[in-house]
């Protein structure tokens, strides 16, 4: 894919991405590598995210930049790139997901059901007065990931989409193909869900100061 | 449970994503303020909210394998062949 000495025109400059499908719209595929560079990370987080499965991930990733550059020369940027890259990427994720689960899907309403049972159970948030450097850790860390599989995609994604990835609820709700009102709902049911399990694991660590 | 600063607690709740992302209007903004100063249970779950969606952010840090762009440039250019 790079040929060395072979410098195209697109490898000179940083180029928006717009330019960039200009340039392999005129046959220089040597963007390929670009763009790849440019977004590879994000969709491996999105898919890692969602799937907490390396293999899974790294399947969707290659799916999605192939279905990408397969299409690129036809496409017309009635959105943008990065648009187009995350509905694929999404819709990719979605059908492993399917695929992975067979007939075993609770309806959504059911799902909403578990999250506000478990969130009856909540207990107090004294933890959330200490330092932020304080609670930062490994360990932190690992029970919120922990807690994120504990979700169901559906809500796994809005939370990766918004607060990890950090797009807006307009942005989530177009490639969900939610509502505002049904992306916030489910973020907000999903983020409680999270500080619940934030809150055991915090009162255990803080017991006793 | 009683209204605060014309604010219940649960209506507090339910809107606390836009409280977050600063969406409310300034008179509903001053009136959740008001709440949180005189209400401890929703101020803790304000604090303990905005501290979960901190440590959310922090996931955005994860890197993918160190192989991983050499195996994909390989897998496309095999299928796309460039």
């Amino acid at each position: 894919m790079n040929h060395p000495g072979k410098k195209k025109l697109a490898d000179t400059v940083e180029r928006s991405d717009e330019e960039l499908v200009a340039f392999f719209q005129q046959g220089d595929k040597s963007v390929v590598d670009q763009l790849l560079q440019r977004y590879y990370s994000r969709v491996y987080r999105l898919a890692f995210g969602i799937l907490r499965n390396p293999q899974d991930a790294e399947e969707v990733i290659q799916e999605v930049f192939l279905k990408i550059f397969q299409k690129l020369g036809s496409f017309k940027g009635e959105s943008t790139f990065s648009s187009w890259l995350y509905r694929v990427a999404v819709n990719t994720t979605f059908m492993k997901i399917r695929e992975r689960r067979g007939a075993d899907v609770l309806p959504i309403e059911s799902v909403e059901q578990l999250i506000d049972e478990e969130l009856g159970k909540s207990g107090g948030s004294e933890w959330a007065r200490k330092p932020d450097d304080e609670l930062l850790s490994e360990e932190a860390i690992k029970k919120i990931t922990e807690a994120m599989e504990e979700l169901p995609e559906e809500f796994n994604m809005v939370v990766t989409l918004r607060d990890i990835e950090g797009l807006s609820t307009e942005e989530v709700g177009k490639l969900l193909g939610l509502t505002p009102a049904a992306v916030k709902s489910r973020l907000h049911r999903a983020r409680l869900f999270l500080r619940k399990r934030l809150d055991d694991f915090y009162q255990q660590l803080f017991e006793g100061d | 449970m009683p209204e605060v600063a014309g604010v219940s607690c649960k209506e507090l709740s339910e809107k606390l994503v836009d409280f977050v992302d600063g969406t409310l209007s300034p008179e509903e903004n001053s009136a959740f303020r008001e709440h949180l100063d005189r209400c401890e249970v929703c101020e803790q779950l304000v604090m303990s909210y905005l501290k979960t969606i901190f440590i959310l952010k922090q996931l955005h840090k994860i890197e993918p394998p160190a192989d991983l762009v050499k195996r994909l440039r390989d897998y496309l250019a095999m299928q796309l062949k460039i």
